[in-house]
């Protein structure tokens, strides 16, 4: 293993020179990405540039034509169903339409990890489900369907029933796309909180540059299924990349913001 | 030419593609019996299986009255009429019944199978269970085919009932075959594996239905439009694989 291999190979997620392909259709042409613990990263980028298929590689969802990823030190880009199975009871993942088993309630939809995969009884759940409920800002809400909820409503109890089981590594897939300005804004506050409060590895796929800047530690742009900037929000404005800098300029909201935390 | 055998050749890969990714599926759900939720398998078979009796029970009451109206007058003719009673019986236990609860069951079971999961694929909540690590052949596939292959004997003992009876029925009506008659032909004439051989293709005919049904679902594509393809698809290779099935038990079981 080269140096580089192994460097990447200690942090909590480091991706290898990843590719991508469905039958000729190149969609990723060779990523590295290496993110620490603790560290929330954006991966921005148009649509169709890839960003949604690196995510899914990263919890087993697709497997990579090319490269190798490791995740705490392991390579999984091998693993079979079994051992990804293992790996992803410390993982959590919201979905961009939320995905939220609607023949479920709220409730058993957040605690259905926790009945799945602890030994904890009906009412220590019960007792995690509504305190992760509040710190949704959802507390009542255990006996709604999620057909009853808005879309903003349902991606808050997606991220509920990802991280009631307090994963590692929470990945999230464009979670404010489709909502309105206010309850993106919510939702990015949300996503904040869970930082700081749970320190967990994060990655946020997102064309939303509102939501990437706000949150994210380092982002990192894919274009094309390459690489093309990655950085602090700081030197991600400042990056003179022509591509980059369009994309930016032209999603960011007037004034734009970065995060200062 | 080539081009006509490159065609058949790619269908016949395909077809063969798909019956191994069923007998896969099958597989993994049979292997993870073991794992399989009581609760979440009982409440499959309320819903397969219990909600299905009253079609099942109207389809073969049907079936035994217009088979009792096509043979009674008949056997009448040919001074045959002790024995209507019997063929009813046979007919129904060891074909009739079988093949009808299959499809009916196919018809309404498969394709609420294959639109449930289906739905689930195409909104992502298959990819959530995976995430959630959760295998979708123990949660969902395997308490539906336990379901199937549990209830759908259930409905075809209902079945040999109600069709024996509309078979009575229709037989006393046509042909003046009375009860004693009726009965007794059943007890002279028949055996119990003509009912017990029909509920053992029963038991394979509910596999198919909700193995198919749930593999159909779980590879459904693009949104609403690949969902009724997939559940059209399932009831019509359902049928078809519980008619070609039905002629391999018939020969093992009766022959």
């Amino acid at each position: 293993m080269s140096r580089e291999a192994v460097f990447l190979a200690e942090r909590a997620i480091s991706v290898n020179n990843v590719q991508m392909a469905y039958g000729a259709a190149k969609v990723l042409k060779g990523v590295s990405l290496a993110i620490d613990k603790g560290e929330v990263l954006a991966i921005i980028g148009p649509s169709g540039s890839g960003k949604s298929t690196l995510l899914r590689m990263l919890i087993g969802l697709s497997k990579p034509t090319g490269g190798s990823i490791f995740i705490n030190g392991r390579q999984v880009d091998s693993f079979s169903e079994k051992e990804w199975n293992r790996l992803r009871k410390s993982m959590g993942m919201v979905f961009q339409y939320s995905a939220l088993f609607d023949s479920m309630t709220v409730g058993d939809n957040v605690a259905f990890g926790l009945r799945q995969h602890t030994d904890k009884t009906n009412e220590e759940i019960l007792s995690i489900v509504e305190k992760t409920l509040e710190t949704i800002g959802l507390a009542g809400y255990s006996g709604y369907m999620p057909g009853q909820l808005s879309g903003g409503m349902k991606k808050r109890v997606s991220l509920a029933r990802a991280i009631a089981t307090t994963p590692e590594i929470l990945l999230y897939d464009e979670p404010t796309a489709g909502l309105d300005p206010v309850v993106a804004d919510v939702i990015n506050n949300l996503m904040l909180e869970t930082k700081k409060r749970m320190k967990v590895t994060s990655v946020l796929v997102t064309h939303d540059m509102y939501s990437a800047f706000m949150v994210a530690d380092r982002i990192a742009m894919i274009h094309e299924g390459l690489i093309i900037a990655e950085g602090t929000p700081a030197e991600i404005l400042k990056c003179e990349h022509e591509i980059v800098k369009t994309f930016i300029h032209k999603a960011m909201p007037p004034g734009g913001i970065i995060n200062e935390q | 030419m080539g081009k006509i055998a490159a065609r058949v050749g790619r269908w016949v890969m395909n077809k063969s593609a798909g019956t191994g990714s069923v007998a896969i599926l099958f597989w993994q759900a049979l292997v993870s019996f073991p794992d399989v939720s009581i609760r979440e398998t009982i409440k499959q078979m309320t819903k397969l299986g219990v909600d299905s009796l009253p079609i099942v029970v109207v389809t073969t009451t049907a079936a035994g009255m217009v088979f009792a109206v096509q043979t009674a007058q008949e056997f009448a003719k040919l001074g045959a009429s002790d024995s209507v009673g019997a063929i009813v019986t046979i007919a129904m236990g060891r074909e009739l019944v079988p093949i009808l609860s299959g499809v009916v069951v196919a018809g309404r079971v498969g394709a609420a199978i294959t639109a449930e999961i289906g739905s689930m694929k195409v909104t992502e909540q298959i990819d959530a269970l995976r995430v959630m690590a959760v295998s979708p052949a123990v949660y969902l596939v395997a308490p539906r085919i336990l379901a199937c292959v549990l209830m759908l004997p259930v409905l075809g003992i209902f079945a040999n009932v109600v069709g024996s009876w509309g078979g009575y029925f229709v037989a006393h009506a046509y042909a003046g075959v009375t009860s004693y008659s009726y009965l007794n032909s059943i007890k002279v004439f028949c055996v119990p594996f003509d009912i017990v051989g029909g509920l053992i293709k029963c038991m394979f005919f509910g596999c198919i239905v909700a193995t198919v049904g749930c593999h159909k679902g779980l590879n459904a594509v693009s949104g609403a439009e690949g969902v009724g393809i997939a559940t059209t698809g399932s009831v019509v290779l359902s049928i078809i694989m519980i008619f070609i099935t039905n002629y391999f038990l018939s020969v093992l079981l009766y022959v």
